[in-house]
């Protein structure tokens, strides 16, 4: 089907605007070459739908593409992510600058020190853009639909939560949800994040920092993106340290110091986070879980003790955080770069969910 | 609802409820509705509980809302489980109706038989899903054993295998997997080849059903999607039969 053909079937089905003449609809084929390249640069919600799931993605959740679907992050935030990248490059810079020449001359093992930190900042950097531009497990749409009479309504039923038995030797239950956004059956630990609007697999927390939530696909990542970070800041401030300490005056060794201060400042919030995770995926429990299961904000420490309910406890922690950190990624199942046919239910707008007693 | 409620307070005959309160296993897709028309009526009336319908086949939503195919076929889902794996995907085995917690009332022999209308089309009383009438219990566990053993591979832990890889991948500015991948045949893609040589093959041609790809729904239902059967007349002209998954008063 030609591009243009597609566009038409597809609004048909997707678009709740008044769809546009014939000739509209031609003027719209004849898309200039310029437009198509920025709509592949940057692919927002207000792009035409296309066979390409990039295009049509924006439409029913708030990610925003770039690169043909290559690279993601979420509209409507505050964009800390960016302040992310520059705090994380301005001081590589200034190492590379003022640095890193002068701890090489040293000598005596001092280049190891050097390339070891542009090593783990590079990894810090790789890991980052994984965690903040991939795919962290979002679920398709209206998989699920139970009806499509009444603007498609919803049962009772379909409002509560269901508890199953599950594999725990103990005997523990599961408890799965439907979303009534999503339209779908959420699985254990599924839960849909308001901020990406969309449901992500084991969910863990939608962090500001990275603009993106952390699931199952790229909680790895965020996990590398932390260890990384912290190891290249330890090492800024070691081998900063032993210029400071080499000169014979601390004028000399100026950005060595602001160095030194800005990652003292700047280490704090990753270890903690780092070691929050280290702690929370031995006990089997995910961000979400562990700030559900808190009594109260003064008991932060007894929440780091996996609730008798917990039916994804191995009763070991080690395998508990080897579980959640390596746990396998699978395969994108609402990819970006995938392609879908005219009408496809995963890109619809569908109304309100609304109950039949709502009617 | 919880299943332990259910299964307790449910004025339906269960198979398996016993005293103790125990999560039971149902189809949490099907849902319950009183007010449907009569088979052979056109008049839409209440019902009390007891005569509920149970609605266990939906609508087709792999294909477009416009579509011919939409008004022609109709879904069954098979729900996820997690007797086995909490954090592997794993589907039923048991046929809708066979589950521990299904309604089982007005069955016969396990086959689905209508009752009433509700949207346009026919449903039971009970669990049990059209499919029971094209799928034996054997062919059905058969399939979805076959679909359960391809998820556990795919979402499996290697253990020492999986953590070196997740050392590498991160040692490799997360590249390494991204490789692997390329160089190694993922279970999952086999699954789709499965799926398709099933869609494929004679049983599921002549029984006008289609098995949805378990990676097309997120890995969260299993979908069986049922064609109207349609037969060649003497005429050249196509006979459409009106069976009970597309049943029009």
């Amino acid at each position: 089907m030609s591009e243009c053909a597609y566009d038409k079937g597809h609004r048909r089905y997707v678009s709740n605007r008044d769809s546009k003449d014939d000739s509209g609809g031609s003027k719209k084929c004849d898309q200039s070459r310029f437009w198509r390249i920025v709509e592949w640069v940057v692919t927002l919600d207000t792009a035409q739908p296309k066979a390409v799931n990039y295009s049509s993605i924006p439409r029913v959740s708030n990610y925003v593409f770039f690169l043909g679907g290559r690279l993601r992050t979420v509209a409507g935030t505050h964009y800390l992510s960016l302040f992310v990248l520059a705090a994380w490059i301005v001081p590589m810079v200034l190492y590379s600058i003022f640095e890193a020449q002068t701890i090489w001359s040293f000598g005596h093992g001092h280049g190891a020190l050097v390339v070891m930190f542009y090593y783990s900042w590079a990894i810090c950097l790789a890991s980052f853009i994984r965690t903040a531009a991939s795919d962290p497990g979002a679920l398709p749409r209206n998989v699920h639909v139970p009806t499509v009479v009444n603007d498609f309504e919803l049962p009772q039923e379909y409002y509560n939560i269901i508890t199953l038995p599950s594999a725990h030797p103990e005997g523990r239950t599961i408890d799965v949800k439907y979303c009534p956004t999503c339209r779908i059956w959420r699985p254990p630990r599924t839960s849909h994040c308001s901020a990406c609007e969309a449901c992500i697999t084991t969910h863990d927390h939608h962090c500001v920092w990275v603009n993106n939530c952390i699931g199952q696909r790229n909680y790895r990542f965020f996990i590398a993106f932390l260890a990384s970070g912290v190891v290249a800041i330890f090492l800024c401030i070691i081998s900063c340290a032993i210029h400071v300490h080499k000169v014979s005056h601390p004028r000399s060794a100026t950005v060595a110091i602001l160095l030194i201060v800005y990652c003292v400042l700047s280490l704090w919030y990753p270890l903690l986070l780092l070691m929050f995770h280290f702690i929370a995926t031995s006990t089997q429990q995910t961000t979400r879980e562990y700030l559900r299961n808190l009594t109260s904000r003064r008991a932060i420490f007894r929440g780091f003790v996996s609730p008798d309910t917990n039916a994804f406890d191995r009763g070991n922690r080690g395998e508990n955080m080897f579980n959640l950190i390596c746990q396998p990624r699978g395969v994108s199942v609402m990819s970006s770069r995938g392609t879908h046919a005219p009408g496809d239910w995963r890109f619809l707008s569908l109304p309100q969910a609304h109950s039949f007693e709502k009617v | 609802m919880d299943s332990t409620l259910v299964s307790l307070e449910s004025k339906k005959d269960n198979l398996e409820v016993s005293d103790s309160k125990k999560a039971l296993f149902f189809n949490y897709h099907e849902f319950c509705v009183t007010s449907y028309s009569e088979l052979g009526t056109s008049l839409v009336c209440d019902h009390s509980d007891d005569e509920a319908l149970c609605i266990t086949h939906f609508p087709n939503v792999y294909v477009p809302i416009e579509s011919v195919s939409f008004k022609e076929t109709r879904l069954v889902r098979i729900p996820r489980r997690f007797e086995s794996y909490v954090d592997i995907p794993n589907f039923s085995t048991q046929l809708p109706g066979k589950e521990p917690a299904a309604l089982v009332k007005h069955t016969t022999n396990g086959k689905f038989v209508a009752k009433g209308i509700y949207q346009g089309q026919a449903f039971g009383m009970a669990s049990v899903s059209p499919l029971s009438d094209y799928l034996s219990d054997s062919e059905f566990k058969k399939i979805i054993e076959t679909i359960n053993e391809y998820l556990y591979n795919g979402f499996h832990h290697a253990s020492r295998m999986d953590s070196v890889n997740a050392v590498l991948d991160t040692l490799t500015f997360q590249i390494w997997n991204s490789l692997l991948i390329r160089a190694t045949k993922s279970p999952l893609l086999e699954l789709e080849e499965y799926v398709q040589a099933l869609n494929k093959s004679a049983a599921f041609q002549d029984k006008n059903l289609r098995l949805i790809s378990p990676k097309r729904s997120g890995f969260l239902s299993v979908c069986y999607q049922k064609f109207k059967d349609v037969a060649k007349g003497s005429n050249g002209v196509q006979l459409t039969h009106t069976n009970h998954l597309s049943y029009t008063a």
